[in-house]
């Protein structure tokens, strides 16, 4: 029971990050450059 | 004391080394490459030097100043817009003439400039030698010798930026600017009277405005025409415009052109020095083998096949090493971790998923590796030229190709957005659908987890074949493109081709590190996340255990039952026709949300598939699992990695193919179905025919 509570919190976790991850608009490359974190794909 | 606050701009010809400037005087690492193009976005660094507090604006690189492109813009609207307090102009002393047309449209601007002459050694290379005092004297500003890719001149650079009251010097000592002649001088005269008048044009420079009027640059007219006396500037326009021409015979733009040029033409006779001693310069010895119209192509095939012998020699034994270690950890976990569902997620989930992801690290660091070494070395300009009249056949520009290589190096979203150096509207849609067909970094272990479990004798001749494949589908779809939606001819190919130079270990590092960390970002983070999603998706609802099972059996009937593979269920009438089982379309749709889930994917659905810790093949790496499969067959394995080539690209690409395209709903329908359509039916041709044929079976 409590094995499952923990999975369940992880997956919730896990879908409400990913969906930050995607509204942020993914990966860096997408973000644009930011010179203070500087994205390896700015082109 | 307090700091004071310099915006600086650099701006310069495509490949004049801007980002290598703009890295050494920020200490970014922004990313820089022998090649046009490279920046097509403004970027930010910063500095401080004698009390100044920097901020370094690298703008794309441009060889005007006109409307024609969305870098061009981006720069110019820059300059006027956001008023920097200087530009630096970097300038290639090697094309100094070329260079200085530039120049002659940044000096309209009325902005204070700094020269950076770059790239003084290539000079000196071609036995000629630039004269720093003349030219400062014939252009009226700071000229400074710079050699970017070695750091000399760049302390200088930024003394002169910084100099105490330069500024005010510049303002007092007025620039030398283009004499257009008496009857355009008075045609601008005309134009400039009409915009001072104007309140609502106040914020751009009214020469410039005026030149740019003459010139017919659209988003000048279109400026002038939103205000109130904007039908009297354009009539006044139209009148001069029709003067010039009947004056020279040639329209104003043509004779403006002309002008410039022989501005730049005269100050670069004036300030260019022959040597005594001439250097042996390499670049036209080696660019007459590997330009040659029989060599080009063929040349060019073997360093592909180079760069993918290169990767999979040196990288094998340490694939096989990190597979080991992650094989160690699951057996660690599983011992150490209580059965249960915990257990799983760790050893079935993370390790089983992410770790399959991982394990290719070593390959995708030798790839960028090999990559960037013949990049920075000149060699991948002259791909492009080689592959020009290629892509021509196909509808394609030859400029394309660069936006190729770059999703073929790390990823479809730069390769996207670098679509922005053609000018051409229609050839960078074109471009933009086709550049996802390219194997980027994140498809790039899918397709060696296949090889590997299925061609592991020909690994490097197969996965070659397999880029080649891609190119081919790109080329074919631009051709079935732009021979329906996307009608018309490419627009001329003009690109420079830069020098050759050995390039440096650090430089490829550095570039080789920076792709490679970005793989691991992202499998620690979004891939983590994805990953533990599938698996609650292939693990729940939880099924009772039947006694009568064997562990493996009910492990089976677990996944069979779970959402996802219910789900799957659904989805298997759609694609048993080309040979792939419902389950394993998980991970194709799950790879849509990042390619390299696909890999994640099957290696927790394969996990989870074998439970017994005291079973070899539980832990043994995921090709091996693949290739033990009795369900999977090479055939089976090469309709699998057609499809992955053809299906829409990842999530984050589509929303910058669909940014990029200008929101059209219609293009981005085109990519998503289109693409779908276009993979299922290739996959079924080859699935059948590869049968039928007894292929592979």
């Amino acid at each position: 029971m409590i094995e499952n509570i923990i999975i369940g919190l992880v997956v919730v976790v896990a879908v409400i990050l990913a969906i930050k991850y995607f509204r942020k608009g993914g990966c860096d490359c997408a973000k644009g450059c930011d010179p203070k974190k500087k994205p390896p794909c700015c082109k | 004391m307090k700091e004071k606050q310099l915006t600086v701009g650099l701006a310069g010809n495509p490949n004049s080394g801007k980002s290598t400037i703009f890295n050494a005087l920020t200490g970014s690492n922004q990313h820089t490459g022998n090649y046009p193009g490279v920046t097509i976005e403004k970027k930010y660094g910063h500095k401080k030097h004698n009390d100044y507090s920097i901020t370094f604006v690298d703008l794309p690189g441009t060889y005007s100043l006109s409307a024609y492109s969305d870098d061009e813009i981006i720069a110019r609207d820059f300059i006027i817009k956001d008023k920097p307090d200087l530009i630096v102009d970097v300038i290639d002393a090697s094309n100094l003439e070329r260079n200085l047309y530039l120049f002659t449209q940044i000096r309209e601007l009325n902005i204070p400039i700094v020269i950076a002459l770059n790239m003084v050694d290539i000079l000196e290379t071609k036995g000629l030698s630039a004269n720093v005092k003349k030219l400062s004297d014939l252009l009226g500003l700071p000229v400074i010798p710079i050699v970017g890719n070695k750091g000399t001149g760049i302390n200088d650079l930024l003394d002169t930026i910084t100099q105490t009251g330069w500024l005010e010097h510049t303002a007092a000592h007025p620039l030398a600017k283009v004499d257009y002649g008496t009857d355009i001088a008075n045609e601008i005269s005309k134009l400039e009277e009409l915009i001072q008048k104007e309140p609502s044009l106040a914020e751009y420079p009214k020469t410039w405005l005026s030149i740019k009027l003459l010139d017919n640059d659209p988003i000048a007219i279109k400026i002038a025409a939103q205000t109130l006396s904007g039908a009297k500037i354009l009539d006044q326009n139209e009148k001069s415009r029709n003067h010039i021409k009947e004056h020279f015979g040639e329209s104003a733009e043509a004779k403006i052109a002309e002008y410039r040029y022989g501005f730049a033409s005269s100050v670069t006779k004036t300030a260019i020095e022959k040597l005594d001693k001439k250097k042996i310069d390499i670049t036209p010895i080696i660019d007459r083998v590997v330009l040659n119209r029989f060599l080009g192509l063929p040349i060019f095939a073997a360093v592909m096949f180079l760069i993918f012998a290169f990767t999979f020699t040196v990288s094998t034994p340490l694939v096989d090493l990190f597979e080991q270690f992650f094989e160690l950890c699951g057996t660690f976990f599983t011992n150490v971790i209580p059965e249960g569902q915990i257990q799983s997620l760790v050893v079935d989930g993370l390790i089983g998923g992410v770790g399959g992801v991982l394990s290719f690290f070593p390959l995708v660091l030798f790839m960028f590796f090999a990559i960037a070494f013949f990049e920075d070395s000149g060699y991948m300009a002259r791909a492009a030229f080689v592959m020009d009249k290629i892509m021509n056949k196909f509808g394609l520009h030859g400029k394309s190709f660069l936006p190729m290589m770059i999703s073929t190096n790390g990823c479809a979203v730069p390769g996207i957005m670098a679509t922005r150096t053609l000018d051409s509207k229609r050839d960078r849609l074109v471009t933009m659908f086709v550049s996802p067909f390219m194997i980027c970094g994140a498809k790039l272990p899918i397709f060696v987890l296949f090889v590997g479990a299925f061609f592991a004798e020909h690994q490097s001749t197969v996965m070659f074949l397999m880029y080649v494949l891609s190119v081919c589908i790109a080329l074919t779809a631009a051709k079935i493109l732009t021979k329906t939606v996307l009608k018309g001819e490419p627009a001329h190919f003009v690109m420079e081709l830069p020098p050759y130079h050995i390039p440096t270990l650090k430089g490829i590092l550095l570039k080789m590190w920076e792709r490679g960390w970005m793989y691991i970002k992202k499998a620690g983070t979004i891939i983590v996340l994805l990953t533990i999603i599938l698996w609650a998706g292939f693990r729940y609802p939880a099924t009772d255990e039947d006694p009568n099972l064997s562990p493996d059996e009910n492990a089976a009937v677990q996944i069979e039952h779970s959402y996802l593979g219910s789900l799957s269920t659904v989805i298997e009438p759609l694609v048993k026709p080309i040979g792939i089982d419902g389950q394993k379309t998980i991970a194709l749709i799950a790879g849509l949300a990042a390619k390299e889930v696909v890999v994640s994917t099957l290696g927790t659905l394969y996990s989870l598939g074998e439970v017994d810790p005291e079973d070899e093949e539980a832990t043994s790496p995921l090709k091996e699992k693949l290739a033990n499969d009795p369900d999977w067959s090479p055939l089976k394995a090469i309709v699998f990695l057609i499809f992955c080539l053809i299906y829409p690209p990842c999530v984050v690409a589509v929303t910058v193919f669909y940014r990029e395209t200008g929101s059209k709903i219609k293009w981005l329908l085109l990519l998503v179905l289109g693409n779908t359509t276009a993979a299922w039916i290739i996959s079924f041709l080859v699935f059948r025919l590869g049968t039928l044929l007894k292929i592979g079976v």
